[in-house]
């Protein structure tokens, strides 16, 4: 009995601490979305209007017809989308080869591959500025472009590393009996396996790196 | 079989080496390089003027550049150790069978996926002593507006706390995976031994927590030294110099003083810093695992 309260009674401390996050976190949120539906004299009214208040587009569409809105948003969807696939091209197959393959100095290489994530952005920033006004394709897109992916490859690489270290090796073995080559067993059986890590890091990468160091320059 | 097994092995490595090569060791050796010779963008002449160590040495007189550095450092440390343990916590919590854990994931892992630059921003106007959302409740239990962006001593608090905000969750993320590999059965082996919930979690939790948590700080420790975006927007570093931290400083130097070398000699700096930081946590993640 004295146990059976005991239970009960932590249950409801758990409780009470979830929702104290939730609310942590979905407060700020809610509180910028609504704001963002309000005229100017009630986003800066006081108490805190939550829903009772008059619902207005008037700045989406500010936002809209300026132009430029649309612009940068086109801009940031193009270089997030291509970024993350050309990442993916270059980084699976090494994610690939680390897993499946004992290499002498696989555990180095991916070491390696980690601490390329300790230099600071601001650090290439500086070389990759007067490089790239030197060849003449400062303020690019594609220059943006090629960027992010060597920013964020090092990410992909260990991230979908992990997912195929996770599937078993019976799979290749099996695949690779059936008179597939290394490619063709990626390409057909372990890519279409892992197709949801690729699927959480497309999503990731496209939302995360909205902006970035290299956008700063343009 | 026209293709060896050998050379499946580099056709699918090089990408990546040669990308990595280009992105990591390209920038830091034309930084070495550059940093010991006087380049300024607005003083082309003295481009190939070799100072030798001079700006190193300078930056490390600099009082600017040591008062960013301890920003920096003590940023780093605190914001780390709360991350961390607020991180396990909510992990833990997230494992309880109560009502709204599953919300609780979803909520708190989407609070990740924003940009930088519009939390950052979001923060700022949250803090704003006007109409903002903090002072708003402050002002509730009592305790006026207050702008505690502008005051110098508020200032590094407060992006904390918008930091450990925006990720605790990766943190949270990380160890929750972790938690998943406990073995419920050495967890009811405890309890039916005697082991309270503090014991439980001391000495079954915990041990099985360690690699998740060693990877969250190290990940933590080198992102929080390279934070940027976030003061930028919030502050910009600001007011005066006070929530400045040296990739703010190194930025500056470069690209608003256009003094290019100092900015990169900076950066060698900072990499040497973090390379330390991080081969000590890897090292005492080492140590103690024996």
């Amino acid at each position: 009995m004295e146990r059976h309260k005991k239970v009960k009674w932590s249950k409801a401390v758990f409780f009470v601490l979830v929702w104290t996050v939730i609310v942590i976190y979905v407060l700020p949120i809610l509180w910028i979305v609504t704001t963002s539906f309000k005229t100017d004299a009630e986003a800066y009214a006081l108490p805190i209007k939550w829903i009772g208040f008059e619902w207005t587009t008037v700045n989406y569409q500010n936002v809209f017809q300026k132009g430029s809105m649309i612009h940068n948003f086109w801009n940031s969807v193009f270089v997030a989308v291509l970024s993350s696939l050309l990442s993916l091209l270059i980084g699976v197959p090494a994610a690939y080869a680390l897993s499946r393959y004992r290499m002498k100095r696989g555990e180095m290489i991916s070491n390696w591959i980690l601490s390329t994530r300790m230099a600071p952005p601001i650090l290439c920033a500086v070389p990759y500025y007067i490089l790239s006004k030197s060849v003449g394709v400062y303020d690019t897109k594609g220059l943006l472009v090629l960027m992010h992916v060597l920013l964020i490859l090092s990410w992909v690489v260990w991230m979908m590393r992990s997912f195929f270290d996770d599937l078993p090796i019976e799979i290749d073995e099996s695949c690779l009996i059936d008179g597939c080559s290394r490619f063709t067993c990626l390409t057909r059986v372990i890519l279409p396996l892992s197709a949801s890590g690729l699927g959480l890091r497309l999503s990731t990468v496209s939302s995360s790196r909205g902006m970035s160091i290299s956008l700063r320059w343009s | 079989m026209g293709v060896g097994k050998k050379h499946y092995k580099i056709l699918f490595m090089a990408p990546t080496v040669i990308a990595l090569l280009l992105t990591t060791v390209f920038p830091l050796v034309y930084s070495i390089v550059i940093s010991l010779f006087n380049w300024n963008l607005v003083k082309p002449d003295t481009k190939w003027q070799f100072v030798g160590l001079r700006d190193y040495i300078n930056i490390l007189k600099n009082p600017e550049y040591i008062s960013a550095l301890k920003v920096t450092v003590i940023y780093v440390i605190v914001v780390v150790a709360v991350e961390v343990v607020l991180g396990v916590l909510l992990a833990i919590l997230a494992f309880q069978k109560v009502f709204g854990t599953r919300i609780l994931r979803t909520v708190v892992i989407s609070a990740m996926v924003i940009s930088p630059v519009i939390v950052g921003t979001a923060w700022r106007l949250k803090y704003n002593p006007g109409y903002g959302l903090i002072n708003y409740f402050l002002d509730r239990i009592g305790i006026g507006g207050y702008g505690f962006l502008a005051d110098a001593k508020t200032v590094v608090p407060a992006i904390m706390v918008a930091d450990v905000w925006v990720w605790t969750p990766l943190v949270f993320l990380i160890c929750l995976s972790g938690l998943q590999s406990v073995s419920q059965d050495a967890l009811e082996a405890a309890s039916i031994d005697g082991a309270n919930a503090v014991q439980r979690f001391f000495y079954v939790t915990l041990p099985a927590l360690r690699p998740s948590i060693v990877l969250a700080i190290l990940m933590r420790t080198m992102d929080a030294f390279k934070q940027y975006d976030l003061i930028y927007a919030m502050t910009a570093g600001g007011p005066g110099t006070a929530s400045q931290n040296v990739n703010i400083l190194m930025y500056n130097t470069a690209f608003q003083y256009f003094n290019v070398s100092k900015g990169a000699a900076m950066g060698v700096l900072s990499v040497i810093l973090i390379n330390i930081a991080a081969m000590f946590l890897l090292r005492l993640n080492k140590r103690e695992a024996v």
